[in-house]
Protein backbone atom coordinates (compact mmCIF):
# COMPACT_ATOMS: atom_id res chain seq x y z
CA UNK A 1 0.00 0.00 0.00
CA UNK A 2 2.81 2.33 -0.75
CA UNK A 3 5.29 3.72 -3.19
CA UNK A 4 8.84 2.46 -2.89
CA UNK A 5 11.88 4.44 -4.04
CA UNK A 6 14.37 2.42 -6.06
CA UNK A 7 16.23 5.63 -6.84
CA UNK A 8 15.88 8.98 -5.12
CA UNK A 9 16.99 11.30 -7.90
CA UNK A 10 18.94 14.50 -7.40
CA UNK A 11 16.58 16.14 -4.92
CA UNK A 12 13.12 14.69 -4.41
CA UNK A 13 11.04 16.06 -1.54
CA UNK A 14 7.50 15.75 -0.25
CA UNK A 15 5.79 19.14 -0.59
CA UNK A 16 2.49 20.97 -0.41
CA UNK A 17 1.71 24.69 -0.64
CA UNK A 18 3.74 25.49 2.48
CA UNK A 19 3.65 26.09 6.21
CA UNK A 20 1.66 29.27 6.60
CA UNK A 21 1.36 31.34 9.78
CA UNK A 22 4.57 30.48 11.63
CA UNK A 23 7.06 32.92 10.16
CA UNK A 24 6.94 35.03 13.32
CA UNK A 25 8.44 32.02 15.11
CA UNK A 26 11.23 31.84 12.54
CA UNK A 27 9.63 28.92 10.68
CA UNK A 28 9.95 29.25 6.91
CA UNK A 29 6.94 28.81 4.62
CA UNK A 30 8.71 26.44 2.20
CA UNK A 31 6.37 24.37 0.05
CA UNK A 32 6.52 23.83 -3.70
CA UNK A 33 8.80 26.06 -5.76
CA UNK A 34 6.44 26.18 -8.78
CA UNK A 35 2.89 26.31 -7.45
CA UNK A 36 1.32 26.52 -10.91
CA UNK A 37 2.64 23.12 -12.03
CA UNK A 38 2.01 21.58 -8.61
CA UNK A 39 -1.59 22.82 -8.45
CA UNK A 40 -2.26 21.64 -12.00
CA UNK A 41 -1.01 18.13 -11.11
CA UNK A 42 -3.42 17.94 -8.19
CA UNK A 43 -6.29 19.45 -10.20
CA UNK A 44 -5.83 16.76 -12.88
CA UNK A 45 -6.63 14.10 -10.27
CA UNK A 46 -9.45 16.11 -8.66
CA UNK A 47 -7.33 16.24 -5.52
CA UNK A 48 -7.42 18.91 -2.90
CA UNK A 49 -5.25 21.75 -4.23
CA UNK A 50 -2.93 21.42 -1.23
CA UNK A 51 -2.60 17.59 -1.38
CA UNK A 52 0.90 16.20 -0.73
CA UNK A 53 2.99 15.53 -3.81
CA UNK A 54 6.60 14.92 -4.79
CA UNK A 55 8.83 17.68 -6.09
CA UNK A 56 11.52 16.32 -8.37
CA UNK A 57 14.62 18.30 -9.35
CA UNK A 58 16.60 18.01 -12.63
CA UNK A 59 16.98 14.22 -12.45
CA UNK A 60 14.19 12.24 -10.92
CA UNK A 61 13.44 9.11 -8.94
CA UNK A 62 12.36 5.56 -9.78
CA UNK A 63 9.17 4.70 -7.92
CA UNK A 64 7.45 1.36 -7.60
CA UNK A 65 3.73 1.34 -6.93
CA UNK A 66 2.69 -1.27 -4.38
CA UNK A 67 -0.92 -0.41 -5.09
CA UNK A 68 -2.70 0.85 -8.20
CA UNK A 69 -3.11 4.60 -8.35
CA UNK A 70 -3.82 7.57 -10.59
CA UNK A 71 -0.91 9.91 -11.05
CA UNK A 72 -0.22 13.16 -12.88
CA UNK A 73 3.16 14.66 -13.72
CA UNK A 74 3.46 18.41 -14.38
CA UNK A 75 6.36 20.85 -14.57
CA UNK A 76 9.39 21.07 -16.82
CA UNK A 77 9.69 18.77 -19.81
CA UNK A 78 10.18 15.31 -18.31
CA UNK A 79 11.54 12.11 -19.69
CA UNK A 80 9.10 9.83 -17.87
CA UNK A 81 8.73 6.09 -18.33
CA UNK A 82 6.33 3.50 -16.99
CA UNK A 83 7.90 0.04 -17.06
CA UNK A 84 10.29 1.37 -19.68
CA UNK A 85 7.63 2.89 -21.97
CA UNK A 86 7.56 6.66 -22.43
CA UNK A 87 4.55 8.50 -21.07
CA UNK A 88 3.41 12.10 -21.41
CA UNK A 89 2.97 14.64 -18.70
CA UNK A 90 0.05 17.04 -17.97
CA UNK A 91 -2.63 14.28 -17.98
CA UNK A 92 -4.03 11.66 -15.60
CA UNK A 93 -2.27 8.30 -15.85
CA UNK A 94 -3.44 5.10 -14.24
CA UNK A 95 -0.72 2.77 -13.00
CA UNK A 96 -1.27 -0.77 -11.75
CA UNK A 97 0.24 -2.37 -8.68
CA UNK A 98 3.86 -3.37 -9.35
CA UNK A 99 4.46 -0.70 -11.98
CA UNK A 100 7.74 1.18 -11.95
CA UNK A 101 7.76 4.86 -12.84
CA UNK A 102 11.04 6.55 -13.69
CA UNK A 103 11.61 10.26 -14.16
CA UNK A 104 14.92 10.80 -15.89
CA UNK A 105 16.21 14.13 -17.14
CA UNK A 106 14.07 17.26 -16.87
CA UNK A 107 14.72 19.79 -19.62
CA UNK A 108 13.06 23.13 -20.37
CA UNK A 109 12.52 23.75 -16.71
CA UNK A 110 14.13 21.94 -13.83
CA UNK A 111 11.34 20.76 -11.57
CA UNK A 112 8.46 18.36 -11.93
CA UNK A 113 5.62 17.39 -9.61
CA UNK A 114 4.13 13.93 -9.23
CA UNK A 115 0.64 13.97 -7.76
CA UNK A 116 -1.20 10.84 -6.57
CA UNK A 117 -4.91 10.10 -6.37
CA UNK A 118 -4.28 8.26 -3.12
CA UNK A 119 -3.33 10.41 -0.20
CA UNK A 120 0.25 10.05 0.98
CA UNK A 121 0.57 9.37 4.69
CA UNK A 122 2.86 12.14 5.90
CA UNK A 123 2.61 13.62 9.38
CA UNK A 124 1.45 17.21 9.25
CA UNK A 125 3.68 19.54 11.26
CA UNK A 126 2.30 23.00 12.02
CA UNK A 127 -0.39 22.61 9.42
CA UNK A 128 1.79 21.40 6.56
CA UNK A 129 3.52 18.25 5.35
CA UNK A 130 6.14 20.21 3.37
CA UNK A 131 9.77 19.22 3.94
CA UNK A 132 11.81 21.84 5.78
CA UNK A 133 15.30 20.44 5.25
CA UNK A 134 17.11 23.16 7.24
CA UNK A 135 15.20 22.44 10.43
CA UNK A 136 14.52 18.77 9.69
CA UNK A 137 10.75 19.25 9.93
CA UNK A 138 7.86 17.81 7.96
CA UNK A 139 8.05 15.58 4.92
CA UNK A 140 9.57 12.14 5.37
CA UNK A 141 11.84 12.44 8.46
CA UNK A 142 12.41 16.12 7.60
CA UNK A 143 14.77 15.31 4.75
CA UNK A 144 14.97 14.73 1.01
CA UNK A 145 13.88 11.26 -0.08
CA UNK A 146 16.50 8.52 -0.24
CA UNK A 147 16.79 5.23 -2.06
CA UNK A 148 14.86 2.57 -0.15
CA UNK A 149 12.30 5.01 1.32
CA UNK A 150 8.69 3.91 1.32
CA UNK A 151 5.76 6.32 1.47
CA UNK A 152 2.45 4.79 2.45
CA UNK A 153 -0.98 5.51 1.01
CA UNK A 154 -3.85 6.41 3.29
CA UNK A 155 -5.91 3.26 3.85
CA UNK A 156 -8.99 5.10 5.08
CA UNK A 157 -9.92 6.23 1.63
CA UNK A 158 -9.81 2.63 0.56
CA UNK A 159 -11.03 0.21 3.21
CA UNK A 160 -10.76 -2.94 1.15
CA UNK A 161 -7.59 -4.32 -0.32
CA UNK A 162 -9.60 -5.94 -3.07
CA UNK A 163 -8.43 -4.35 -6.29
CA UNK A 164 -11.78 -4.56 -8.08
CA UNK A 165 -13.43 -2.55 -5.30
CA UNK A 166 -10.54 -0.19 -5.39
CA UNK A 167 -10.83 0.40 -9.10
CA UNK A 168 -14.56 1.10 -8.79
CA UNK A 169 -13.77 3.64 -6.17
CA UNK A 170 -11.05 5.17 -8.28
CA UNK A 171 -13.42 5.63 -11.18
CA UNK A 172 -15.83 7.42 -8.88
CA UNK A 173 -13.16 9.60 -7.40
CA UNK A 174 -11.65 10.50 -10.73
CA UNK A 175 -14.38 10.84 -13.29
CA UNK A 176 -12.04 12.77 -15.52
CA UNK A 177 -10.24 9.59 -16.34
CA UNK A 178 -13.07 7.11 -16.34
CA UNK A 179 -14.37 4.54 -18.82
CA UNK A 180 -14.06 6.63 -21.91
CA UNK A 181 -10.31 6.93 -21.89
CA UNK A 182 -9.37 4.09 -19.67
CA UNK A 183 -11.49 1.02 -19.58
CA UNK A 184 -10.28 -0.45 -16.34
CA UNK A 185 -11.06 -4.12 -16.84
CA UNK A 186 -9.81 -4.03 -20.36
CA UNK A 187 -6.63 -2.17 -19.65
CA UNK A 188 -5.80 -4.47 -16.82
CA UNK A 189 -5.74 -7.44 -19.13
CA UNK A 190 -3.89 -5.56 -21.77
CA UNK A 191 -1.39 -3.45 -19.94
CA UNK A 192 -0.25 -2.27 -16.60
CA UNK A 193 -0.85 1.41 -17.09
CA UNK A 194 -2.96 3.73 -19.20
CA UNK A 195 -2.86 7.42 -19.85
CA UNK A 196 -5.79 9.67 -20.68
CA UNK A 197 -5.69 10.82 -24.27
CA UNK A 198 -6.39 14.41 -23.39
CA UNK A 199 -4.01 16.71 -21.59
CA UNK A 200 -4.01 20.25 -20.26
CA UNK A 201 -1.89 22.81 -21.97
CA UNK A 202 0.98 23.80 -19.66
CA UNK A 203 -0.11 27.13 -18.13
CA UNK A 204 3.41 28.52 -18.36
CA UNK A 205 6.13 27.95 -20.90
CA UNK A 206 9.67 27.44 -19.71
CA UNK A 207 11.56 27.25 -22.98
CA UNK A 208 13.15 30.56 -23.81
CA UNK A 209 16.79 31.34 -24.47
CA UNK A 210 16.69 34.39 -22.23
CA UNK A 211 14.20 34.23 -19.42
CA UNK A 212 12.40 37.54 -18.98
CA UNK A 213 11.47 38.14 -15.36
CA UNK A 214 9.35 41.09 -14.27
CA UNK A 215 10.09 42.94 -11.04
CA UNK A 216 8.92 45.88 -9.02
CA UNK A 217 11.46 48.07 -7.22
CA UNK A 218 12.73 46.82 -3.89
CA UNK A 219 12.75 48.73 -0.60
CA UNK A 220 16.38 49.93 -0.95
CA UNK A 221 16.35 50.41 -4.75
CA UNK A 222 17.07 54.13 -4.38
CA UNK A 223 20.13 53.42 -2.23
CA UNK A 224 21.94 51.61 -5.06
CA UNK A 225 24.21 53.76 -7.25
CA UNK A 226 22.81 54.94 -10.59
CA UNK A 227 25.02 52.53 -12.51
CA UNK A 228 23.72 49.53 -10.55
CA UNK A 229 20.10 50.62 -10.98
CA UNK A 230 20.71 50.80 -14.71
CA UNK A 231 22.60 47.52 -14.93
CA UNK A 232 20.01 45.53 -13.06
CA UNK A 233 17.28 46.33 -15.55
CA UNK A 234 19.43 46.24 -18.70
CA UNK A 235 22.18 43.59 -18.39
CA UNK A 236 21.63 39.86 -18.31
CA UNK A 237 22.38 37.68 -15.29
CA UNK A 238 23.18 33.99 -15.19
CA UNK A 239 21.80 31.64 -12.54
CA UNK A 240 24.75 30.02 -10.79
CA UNK A 241 25.05 26.33 -9.98
CA UNK A 242 25.20 27.36 -6.29
CA UNK A 243 21.45 27.86 -6.32
CA UNK A 244 18.93 25.87 -4.36
CA UNK A 245 15.45 25.99 -2.87
CA UNK A 246 16.57 28.83 -0.56
CA UNK A 247 17.80 31.12 -3.28
CA UNK A 248 19.08 31.61 -6.80
CA UNK A 249 22.54 33.15 -6.93
CA UNK A 250 23.14 35.39 -9.93
CA UNK A 251 26.34 36.02 -11.82
CA UNK A 252 26.74 39.24 -13.74
CA UNK A 253 27.37 42.93 -13.19
CA UNK A 254 27.95 43.51 -9.46
CA UNK A 255 25.54 45.91 -7.76
CA UNK A 256 26.68 48.52 -5.25
CA UNK A 257 24.87 50.59 -2.67
CA UNK A 258 25.79 54.27 -2.43
CA UNK A 259 25.00 54.61 1.17
CA UNK A 260 26.66 51.75 3.03
CA UNK A 261 24.73 51.99 6.27
CA UNK A 262 24.51 48.71 8.15
CA UNK A 263 21.03 47.27 7.73
CA UNK A 264 19.19 45.64 10.59
CA UNK A 265 17.18 42.45 9.99
CA UNK A 266 14.08 43.30 8.03
CA UNK A 267 11.34 41.82 5.85
CA UNK A 268 12.18 39.46 2.99
CA UNK A 269 9.87 37.31 0.87
CA UNK A 270 9.74 34.73 -1.91
CA UNK A 271 11.10 36.66 -4.91
CA UNK A 272 13.07 39.31 -3.00
CA UNK A 273 16.28 40.21 -4.86
CA UNK A 274 18.79 40.98 -2.12
CA UNK A 275 22.38 42.05 -2.60
CA UNK A 276 25.10 40.94 -0.15
CA UNK A 277 28.34 42.98 0.17
CA UNK A 278 30.02 41.11 -2.73
CA UNK A 279 27.48 42.77 -5.06
CA UNK A 280 26.11 39.55 -6.56
CA UNK A 281 22.34 39.40 -6.22
CA UNK A 282 20.46 36.48 -4.69
CA UNK A 283 16.78 35.89 -5.45
CA UNK A 284 15.11 34.37 -2.43
CA UNK A 285 13.02 31.31 -3.22
CA UNK A 286 10.54 29.02 -1.39
CA UNK A 287 12.90 28.02 1.46
CA UNK A 288 14.14 31.55 2.20
CA UNK A 289 14.71 32.59 5.83
CA UNK A 290 11.97 34.61 7.46
CA UNK A 291 14.02 37.82 7.73
CA UNK A 292 17.15 39.20 6.09
CA UNK A 293 19.73 41.92 6.44
CA UNK A 294 20.88 42.80 2.92
CA UNK A 295 19.70 45.69 0.74
CA UNK A 296 16.70 44.75 -1.42
CA UNK A 297 17.08 45.74 -5.06
CA UNK A 298 13.83 44.37 -6.43
CA UNK A 299 10.92 42.05 -5.88
CA UNK A 300 10.00 39.52 -8.57
CA UNK A 301 6.29 39.73 -9.32
CA UNK A 302 4.26 36.78 -8.04
CA UNK A 303 3.08 35.77 -11.52
CA UNK A 304 6.69 35.17 -12.61
CA UNK A 305 7.83 33.15 -9.59
CA UNK A 306 6.80 29.79 -11.15
CA UNK A 307 8.96 30.61 -14.19
CA UNK A 308 11.89 31.45 -11.97
CA UNK A 309 11.33 28.28 -9.96
CA UNK A 310 11.81 26.34 -13.20
CA UNK A 311 15.05 28.14 -14.13
CA UNK A 312 17.90 25.63 -14.10
CA UNK A 313 21.50 26.61 -13.31
CA UNK A 314 23.14 28.51 -16.21
CA UNK A 315 19.81 29.99 -17.32
CA UNK A 316 20.24 33.57 -18.53
CA UNK A 317 17.77 36.01 -16.97
CA UNK A 318 16.84 39.56 -17.89
CA UNK A 319 14.85 41.70 -15.49
CA UNK A 320 12.11 44.04 -16.60
CA UNK A 321 10.59 46.71 -14.40
CA UNK A 322 6.81 46.82 -14.01
CA UNK A 323 4.51 48.71 -11.67
CA UNK A 324 2.72 47.09 -8.79
CA UNK A 325 -0.59 47.71 -10.56
CA UNK A 326 0.66 45.73 -13.57
CA UNK A 327 1.94 42.98 -11.28
CA UNK A 328 -1.46 42.76 -9.63
CA UNK A 329 -3.21 42.57 -13.00
CA UNK A 330 -0.89 39.80 -14.20
CA UNK A 331 -1.49 37.87 -10.99
CA UNK A 332 -5.27 38.12 -11.42
CA UNK A 333 -4.95 36.89 -15.01
CA UNK A 334 -2.88 33.92 -13.88
CA UNK A 335 -5.44 33.04 -11.22
CA UNK A 336 -8.24 33.29 -13.79
CA UNK A 337 -6.28 30.98 -16.08
CA UNK A 338 -5.95 28.42 -13.27
CA UNK A 339 -9.71 28.58 -12.68
CA UNK A 340 -10.27 27.86 -16.37
CA UNK A 341 -7.95 24.88 -16.22
CA UNK A 342 -9.88 23.57 -13.22
CA UNK A 343 -13.15 24.03 -15.06
CA UNK A 344 -11.83 22.32 -18.20
CA UNK A 345 -10.74 19.30 -16.14
CA UNK A 346 -14.15 19.15 -14.45
CA UNK A 347 -15.82 19.30 -17.87
CA UNK A 348 -13.79 16.29 -18.97
CA UNK A 349 -15.25 14.41 -16.04
CA UNK A 350 -18.81 15.54 -16.91
CA UNK A 351 -18.51 14.43 -20.49
CA UNK A 352 -17.52 10.98 -19.38
CA UNK A 353 -20.50 10.65 -17.13
CA UNK A 354 -22.76 11.61 -20.00
CA UNK A 355 -21.00 9.28 -22.39
CA UNK B 1 3.49 52.99 -4.73
CA UNK B 2 1.18 54.55 -2.17
CA UNK B 3 3.38 55.44 0.73
CA UNK B 4 1.41 56.97 3.54
CA UNK B 5 3.53 59.30 5.58
CA UNK B 6 2.94 60.33 9.12
CA UNK B 7 5.44 61.36 11.76
CA UNK B 8 5.42 57.89 13.26
CA UNK B 9 5.10 55.31 10.54
CA UNK B 10 4.83 54.49 6.86
CA UNK B 11 2.78 51.78 5.19
CA UNK B 12 4.29 50.49 2.00
CA UNK B 13 3.23 47.77 -0.39
CA UNK B 14 6.07 45.20 -0.46
CA UNK B 15 4.55 43.09 -3.22
CA UNK B 16 1.12 41.93 -4.38
CA UNK B 17 0.37 40.11 -1.12
CA UNK B 18 2.50 41.86 1.52
CA UNK B 19 2.34 45.34 3.05
CA UNK B 20 5.00 46.60 5.41
CA UNK B 21 4.41 48.97 8.30
CA UNK B 22 7.67 50.71 9.22
CA UNK B 23 8.16 52.65 12.43
CA UNK B 24 11.85 53.52 12.05
CA UNK B 25 15.07 52.19 10.67
CA UNK B 26 16.78 51.46 13.93
CA UNK B 27 17.21 48.95 16.71
CA UNK B 28 15.40 50.44 19.66
CA UNK B 29 13.25 48.90 22.35
CA UNK B 30 10.58 51.59 22.24
CA UNK B 31 10.20 51.28 18.48
CA UNK B 32 10.17 47.50 18.69
CA UNK B 33 7.37 47.73 21.29
CA UNK B 34 5.18 49.43 18.66
CA UNK B 35 5.93 46.52 16.34
CA UNK B 36 4.66 43.97 18.85
CA UNK B 37 1.65 46.08 19.84
CA UNK B 38 0.62 46.26 16.20
CA UNK B 39 1.10 42.51 15.68
CA UNK B 40 -1.08 41.83 18.70
CA UNK B 41 -3.73 44.25 17.42
CA UNK B 42 -3.84 42.67 13.95
CA UNK B 43 -4.05 39.16 15.33
CA UNK B 44 -6.84 40.16 17.71
CA UNK B 45 -8.76 41.97 14.93
CA UNK B 46 -7.81 40.25 11.67
CA UNK B 47 -9.21 41.88 8.54
CA UNK B 48 -10.72 39.85 5.70
CA UNK B 49 -7.98 37.93 3.92
CA UNK B 50 -5.35 38.45 6.63
CA UNK B 51 -2.82 35.59 6.67
CA UNK B 52 0.06 36.42 9.02
CA UNK B 53 2.04 39.28 10.55
CA UNK B 54 5.79 39.03 11.02
CA UNK B 55 7.57 41.35 13.44
CA UNK B 56 11.14 42.49 12.79
CA UNK B 57 13.17 45.15 14.67
CA UNK B 58 11.24 48.14 13.34
CA UNK B 59 8.76 46.77 10.80
CA UNK B 60 5.77 44.48 10.54
CA UNK B 61 5.23 42.44 7.37
CA UNK B 62 1.55 41.75 6.83
CA UNK B 63 0.65 38.89 4.46
CA UNK B 64 -2.83 38.68 2.96
CA UNK B 65 -4.87 36.66 0.49
CA UNK B 66 -5.04 39.10 -2.38
CA UNK B 67 -7.64 37.01 -4.28
CA UNK B 68 -10.02 36.95 -1.35
CA UNK B 69 -9.71 40.69 -0.85
CA UNK B 70 -10.13 41.31 -4.57
CA UNK B 71 -13.54 39.60 -4.49
CA UNK B 72 -14.57 42.16 -1.86
CA UNK B 73 -12.76 45.22 -3.18
CA UNK B 74 -10.83 45.83 -6.38
CA UNK B 75 -8.74 48.39 -4.49
CA UNK B 76 -6.65 45.89 -2.56
CA UNK B 77 -4.12 48.41 -1.34
CA UNK B 78 -6.65 50.91 -0.08
CA UNK B 79 -8.58 48.11 1.64
CA UNK B 80 -5.54 46.72 3.49
CA UNK B 81 -3.90 50.03 4.32
CA UNK B 82 -7.09 51.52 5.75
CA UNK B 83 -7.40 48.54 8.05
CA UNK B 84 -3.75 48.82 9.06
CA UNK B 85 -3.99 52.54 9.81
CA UNK B 86 -6.96 51.89 12.01
CA UNK B 87 -5.12 49.06 13.78
CA UNK B 88 -1.99 51.17 14.32
CA UNK B 89 -4.12 53.82 15.99
CA UNK B 90 -5.93 51.22 18.05
CA UNK B 91 -2.69 49.54 19.13
CA UNK B 92 -1.43 52.94 20.24
CA UNK B 93 -4.37 53.49 22.60
CA UNK B 94 -4.49 49.88 23.58
CA UNK B 95 -0.85 49.32 24.47
CA UNK B 96 -0.92 47.31 27.65
CA UNK B 97 0.68 44.26 26.17
CA UNK B 98 2.03 42.44 29.17
CA UNK B 99 5.62 41.42 28.70
CA UNK B 100 6.11 37.88 29.82
CA UNK B 101 9.52 37.21 31.36
CA UNK B 102 11.08 33.91 30.32
CA UNK B 103 13.90 32.58 32.51
CA UNK B 104 16.64 30.72 30.67
CA UNK B 105 19.13 28.67 32.72
CA UNK B 106 22.62 28.81 31.22
CA UNK B 107 25.83 26.99 32.00
CA UNK B 108 28.55 29.52 31.15
CA UNK B 109 32.10 28.78 29.98
CA UNK B 110 33.98 25.51 29.70
CA UNK B 111 32.87 23.16 26.94
CA UNK B 112 29.43 24.81 26.91
CA UNK B 113 30.76 28.32 26.34
CA UNK B 114 34.03 28.01 24.41
CA UNK B 115 34.28 31.76 23.68
CA UNK B 116 33.68 33.03 27.23
CA UNK B 117 37.41 33.46 27.92
CA UNK B 118 37.92 35.28 24.64
CA UNK B 119 35.04 37.66 25.34
CA UNK B 120 36.48 38.33 28.81
CA UNK B 121 39.99 38.87 27.38
CA UNK B 122 38.59 41.24 24.74
CA UNK B 123 37.26 43.49 27.49
CA UNK B 124 40.06 42.75 30.03
CA UNK B 125 37.54 41.30 32.41
CA UNK B 126 37.25 38.08 34.36
CA UNK B 127 34.90 35.44 32.91
CA UNK B 128 32.82 35.76 36.11
CA UNK B 129 32.34 39.46 35.40
CA UNK B 130 31.09 38.72 31.89
CA UNK B 131 28.60 36.23 33.35
CA UNK B 132 27.46 38.76 35.97
CA UNK B 133 26.96 41.37 33.24
CA UNK B 134 25.12 38.99 30.90
CA UNK B 135 22.74 37.77 33.61
CA UNK B 136 22.07 41.23 35.08
CA UNK B 137 19.76 42.46 32.32
CA UNK B 138 16.26 41.78 31.18
CA UNK B 139 16.53 41.47 27.38
CA UNK B 140 13.63 42.33 25.07
CA UNK B 141 12.89 39.74 22.35
CA UNK B 142 12.98 41.99 19.28
CA UNK B 143 12.12 39.25 16.81
CA UNK B 144 12.59 35.59 15.96
CA UNK B 145 14.46 34.68 12.81
CA UNK B 146 17.45 32.98 11.25
CA UNK B 147 16.13 29.58 12.38
CA UNK B 148 12.91 28.33 14.02
CA UNK B 149 12.80 29.78 17.52
CA UNK B 150 16.06 31.81 17.34
CA UNK B 151 15.37 34.91 19.47
CA UNK B 152 17.13 38.17 18.71
CA UNK B 153 17.65 39.76 22.11
CA UNK B 154 18.79 43.35 22.22
CA UNK B 155 20.40 45.73 24.65
CA UNK B 156 23.58 43.84 25.58
CA UNK B 157 25.82 46.01 27.75
CA UNK B 158 28.67 47.77 25.91
CA UNK B 159 30.96 46.25 28.52
CA UNK B 160 30.53 42.75 27.05
CA UNK B 161 29.57 43.53 23.43
CA UNK B 162 31.88 41.72 20.96
CA UNK B 163 32.08 41.44 17.18
CA UNK B 164 31.13 38.20 15.45
CA UNK B 165 33.85 35.58 14.98
CA UNK B 166 35.89 36.26 11.86
CA UNK B 167 35.36 32.65 10.76
CA UNK B 168 31.92 31.27 11.57
CA UNK B 169 31.76 27.84 13.19
CA UNK B 170 30.47 25.02 11.01
CA UNK B 171 28.42 23.59 13.83
CA UNK B 172 27.15 25.19 16.99
CA UNK B 173 25.31 22.82 19.38
CA UNK B 174 21.61 23.36 20.11
CA UNK B 175 21.02 25.56 23.15
CA UNK B 176 24.20 27.62 22.66
CA UNK B 177 23.98 31.22 23.88
CA UNK B 178 25.94 33.74 21.84
CA UNK B 179 26.80 37.41 21.61
CA UNK B 180 27.15 39.44 18.39
CA UNK B 181 27.66 43.16 18.85
CA UNK B 182 25.01 44.37 21.28
CA UNK B 183 22.75 41.42 20.53
CA UNK B 184 22.52 38.11 22.29
CA UNK B 185 20.68 35.01 21.11
CA UNK B 186 20.17 31.29 21.56
CA UNK B 187 20.62 28.66 18.84
CA UNK B 188 17.58 26.34 19.14
CA UNK B 189 19.05 23.81 16.68
CA UNK B 190 22.59 22.72 15.93
CA UNK B 191 23.62 24.97 13.05
CA UNK B 192 26.52 26.92 11.59
CA UNK B 193 26.97 30.39 13.06
CA UNK B 194 29.33 33.26 13.75
CA UNK B 195 28.23 34.47 17.19
CA UNK B 196 30.61 34.25 20.15
CA UNK B 197 29.37 31.34 22.27
CA UNK B 198 29.54 32.03 26.00
CA UNK B 199 27.25 29.32 27.38
CA UNK B 200 24.53 26.77 26.75
CA UNK B 201 21.00 26.19 28.04
CA UNK B 202 19.66 22.69 28.69
CA UNK B 203 16.18 23.89 27.70
CA UNK B 204 14.75 22.89 24.39
CA UNK B 205 13.49 26.05 22.66
CA UNK B 206 11.36 24.65 19.87
CA UNK B 207 8.54 22.10 20.01
CA UNK B 208 6.80 21.27 16.77
CA UNK B 209 3.73 19.89 18.52
CA UNK B 210 3.08 22.87 20.78
CA UNK B 211 1.25 26.09 20.09
CA UNK B 212 3.13 28.40 20.08
CA UNK B 213 6.02 26.18 18.98
CA UNK B 214 8.65 28.42 20.56
CA UNK B 215 9.66 28.62 24.21
CA UNK B 216 10.40 32.33 23.76
CA UNK B 217 7.98 34.50 21.76
CA UNK B 218 8.48 37.84 20.04
CA UNK B 219 7.69 40.61 22.51
CA UNK B 220 8.70 38.56 25.58
CA UNK B 221 11.61 39.47 27.85
CA UNK B 222 14.42 37.07 28.66
CA UNK B 223 16.41 36.74 31.87
CA UNK B 224 19.42 34.43 31.92
CA UNK B 225 20.22 32.60 35.15
CA UNK B 226 23.58 30.87 35.67
CA UNK B 227 23.69 27.14 36.45
CA UNK B 228 26.62 24.79 37.08
CA UNK B 229 27.83 22.07 34.73
CA UNK B 230 26.36 19.36 36.95
CA UNK B 231 23.01 21.17 37.07
CA UNK B 232 23.14 21.37 33.28
CA UNK B 233 23.76 17.65 32.95
CA UNK B 234 21.05 16.72 35.46
CA UNK B 235 18.62 18.99 33.66
CA UNK B 236 19.19 16.99 30.52
CA UNK B 237 18.43 13.76 32.37
CA UNK B 238 15.27 14.85 34.08
CA UNK B 239 13.63 16.82 31.31
CA UNK B 240 15.18 15.38 28.17
CA UNK B 241 16.02 18.86 26.95
CA UNK B 242 18.35 19.88 24.17
CA UNK B 243 21.61 18.00 24.04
Amino acid sequence: MSIFLHRAGLLTTVQDLGRVGYQKYGVIVGGVMDHISAKTANLLLHNEINAPLLEVTLFGPVLEFKKDCWIAICGGEVEAKVNGESISAWRPIWVDKGVKLSIDAISNGCRAYIAFSRRLVIQSVMGSISTNMQAGLGGLHGRALEKGDEIFFDEDANASDDTSDASNEMVMQHPSASHHDVNRTECKKRRTYDACKWQVRPPISFSTSVLSIRCIRGTEFAQFDKQSQLHFFSKTYTISAQSDRMGLRLQGEALRVDDKQEMISDVVAFGTVQVPPDGHPIILMADHQTTGGYPRMAQVILADLPLLAQAAPHTVVKFKEVTLAEAEKLLMQQEKNMKQIKLAIQMKGMQHHAY
Amino acid sequence: MGIQQSPNYTIERYNERISVVRFERSMDEEINDKVHHLCAAIEANPFLGFIEAIPTYATVAVYYDVFRIYEQSKEVEAFVHQHLEHLILQSWYDRHLSKKVVYIPVCYGGKYGPDLREVAAYHRMLPEEVIAEHTAKLYPVYMIGFAPGFPYLGGVSERIAVPRRSTPRKKIPAGSVGIAGRQTGIYPFASPGGWQIIGRTPLSLFHVDQDPPTHICPGNKVKFTPITASEYEEWGHTTGGAS
